[in-house]
């Protein structure tokens, strides 16, 4: 049987590593500080990023002192001064490329820190061809750990291992060169969304996000339903992956504070789809409904990962927060329009609120 | 001219006793020589320091103090210039990133390399990692040495170097026997016909004498010690023919089976 350790990785992008999967994860499980046991600069955005959600990440700044003599002590060090200076709840540990390279082991490490606060240790690395493996490996400890149910831990590795077949397919991770794009212009998409719903036709609305970028995804739906209810004349049907009750701690916290606010704006979801983490199967979900249920639509809006939802008939346009995802969409999918939300992650940082989006202001400004 | 040169060959074959021994006998030609030891465990030039332990590089660089070349450059037996690269503690950290991290402090700051006649790498085990190959890799030496001994293991490691010397676009100078073995006659020819084989030079068939550990023990190579002595004899003759030595050769790997059957015993 052939061995996977070693396997090659065909993939030409730059992405975000399994060390900052491990981290977002950590995140989810509700870990208040993560300390990396690498050199500073290793994945400094995302540490950033991460903040501003409400984490506090730390370094130990490795240097070439450490690289050669090891940094178990600093990583010490760093993590008994994290947890006097923050007073966490949960601790988080990533390991980086320099100190798994070295043979740093972490669990051992984190064991000779002087505190009661439980502290979840991955030993990862950014070589990993799949960065879920930085989630699985989270996961895997935090179940060791107790704080996740064996249950979740399989339904979580289940998605992850679609979620890195849906990138293997159309995403990111692909062994191709696929240049980024910033996709269609706003207001084309916005002036083709408005003309869709003054017509009589049946349009259906399909939220398809991962996690916390359904924040500002879902303002599109919410901007689709509000101007449909001013100016449309046919029907609008929602299909949303906001199921509650699944996931970790802050994914279904992300559910109840979305579907609140949609219930307060009186939208109604016609068909859940699944959870937000969930966004690699709940496409699948939505298409067999829409098939069952609606397969007279006249046109689609595929929302947050559009390319795993499975449909290329009709008239399509999707909204994605993926700069490589605009060729394959338009030329594998045939989506007829394809818009960007640049930097999509970078502004759902630390909101727990829907968000106006680029596209949903611009079509509400369309139609004033 | 300087001549650099590394030796490279299976831990615990007597690396470290023919460098300070082949440092010694140059010397003694008046030549200008330095070594460096490249294990962490800092062990490669006590023969030469009567039996002292100097500091390393690396144990400066850790406690964040800048080298000067008269804190890790100590004059040892005929003033051979004596360097140790040091390193972490078994199971920690990169002995390979030391080295890398060393030689780079030790040619920035010290002229005694560029000012010698023979520098002497003395590497620790097999070719292992790019830290231990950076010798041969960053073209600080112009041609390495193999010690080996007429044993299948050390000549398996030997003829795994010179696959890494290959693949690194390394040079060789030749093989080195360090005798391990009872039956002096057959581990000479085993290891001379390796050599022919590898399409190199053997140069010298170094006998095993107790004196040898003796003197070590009272902190002296043979050298030093016993100046007639035959074993001393044979690493004057090494140190001639690293110091003649102009021709690098590249070496010709053998297979396991044509390894095997070279070092069957009769």
């Amino acid at each position: 049987m052939r061995s996977d350790v070693f396997e090659s990785k065909e993939i030409l992008h730059p992405r975000p590593s399994s060390i900052v999967a491990a981290m977002y994860t950590m995140r989810d499980l509700d870990v208040d500080l993560i300390v990396m046991h690498g050199p500073p600069g290793c994945s400094f955005k995302h540490g950033r990023l991460l903040e501003e959600d409400g984490v506090v990440v730390l370094t130990s700044a490795m240097g070439e002192d450490n690289f050669v003599f090891g940094g178990e002590e600093k990583l010490v060090e760093t993590v008994e001064r994290g947890i006097e200076k923050f007073d966490p709840d949960l601790v988080g540990v990533v390991g980086t490329c320099a100190s798994m390279i070295i043979g740093e082991e972490l669990r051992s490490t984190v064991s000779r820190v002087d505190s009661d606060v439980p502290i979840i240790s991955v030993d990862v690395h950014s070589g990993y061809r799949d960065n879920t493996e930085g989630v699985i490996m989270t996961l895997e400890e935090a179940s060791r750990m107790g704080l996740v149910g064996s249950d979740e831990l399989e339904r979580q590795k289940k998605m992850l291992e679609e979620a890195s077949e849906v990138e293997k397919r159309l995403g990111s991770a692909n062994d191709e060169y696929i240049p980024p794009s910033d996709g269609d212009l706003k207001i084309k998409v916005a002036k083709e969304l408005a003309s869709n719903l003054k017509e009589d036709g049946k349009g259906v609305v399909v939220l398809n996000a991962k996690k916390e970028t359904s924040y500002i995804f879902t303002d599109i739906m919410l901007a689709i339903n509000q101007v449909h209810r001013e100016v449309g004349d046919g029907e609008i049907v929602n299909i949303a992956n906001l199921e509650e009750g699944r996931g970790l701690p802050r994914v279904r916290q992300n559910a109840e504070n979305i579907n609140r606010e949609l219930k307060q704006q009186e939208i109604d979801i016609d068909f859940l789809s699944g959870s937000l983490d969930e966004y690699p199967v709940s496409g699948e979900r939505a298409r067999d409904w829409i098939m069952e249920n609606h397969p007279d639509y006249d046109y689609l809006v595929l929302l947050g990962v559009p390319h795993a939802i499975p449909i290329t008939e009709g008239r399509i346009i999707s909204v994605t927060n993926g700069p490589r995802g605009v060729r394959p969409m338009k030329q594998e999918l045939k989506h007829d329009y394809v818009a960007v939300e640049k930097d999509l992650h970078t502004r759902c940082m630390g909101i727990r609120e829907i968000k106006p989006s680029e596209t949903g202001e611009t079509l509400r400004e369309l139609v004033k | 001219m300087t001549v650099k040169i590394a030796l490279y060959g299976k831990g615990g074959i007597g690396k470290s006793t023919i460098a300070s021994n082949v440092a010694a006998a140059t010397a003694a030609e008046g030549h200008k020589v330095t070594i460096i030891g490249c294990d962490p465990k800092g062990d490669s030039t006590t023969s030469l320091m009567a039996g002292e332990r100097i500091p390393s590089v690396l144990s400066y660089l850790k406690e964040g103090i800048e080298i000067k070349e008269e804190d890790v450059v100590h004059k040892g037996y005929n003033n051979v210039n004596c360097i140790e690269v040091g390193g972490p503690e078994p199971g920690i950290g990169c002995a390979g990133r030391g080295i890398i991290v060393a030689l780079d402090q030790v040619t920035e700051k010290s002229s005694v390399v560029q000012e010698s006649d023979l520098v002497i790498f003395d590497v620790p085990g097999d070719i292992v990692c790019g830290g231990l190959a950076m010798p041969v890799r960053k073209d600080y030496v112009d041609m390495a040495y193999i010690v080996t001994s007429g044993e299948y293991l050390p000549m398996y490691a030997a003829n795994n170097i010179c696959r890494g010397l290959k693949v690194l676009d390394g040079e060789l100078g030749g093989v080195i026997c360090n005798s391990r073995i009872d039956q002096e006659e057959q581990e000479r020819k085993i290891v001379r016909d390796f050599a022919s084989q590898l399409e190199t030079k053997f140069i010298a068939y170094v006998p095993r004498r107790d004196k040898v550990q003796k003197y070590e023990r009272e902190g002296k190579t043979i050298v030093e010690a016993d100046p007639n002595h035959k074993v001393t004899q044979v690493y004057q003759e090494i140190s001639r023919q690293i110091m003649n030595k102009r021709e690098p050769d590249t070496p010709k790997p053998l297979t396991d089976e044509e390894l095997r059957k070279l070092t069957r015993l009769d």
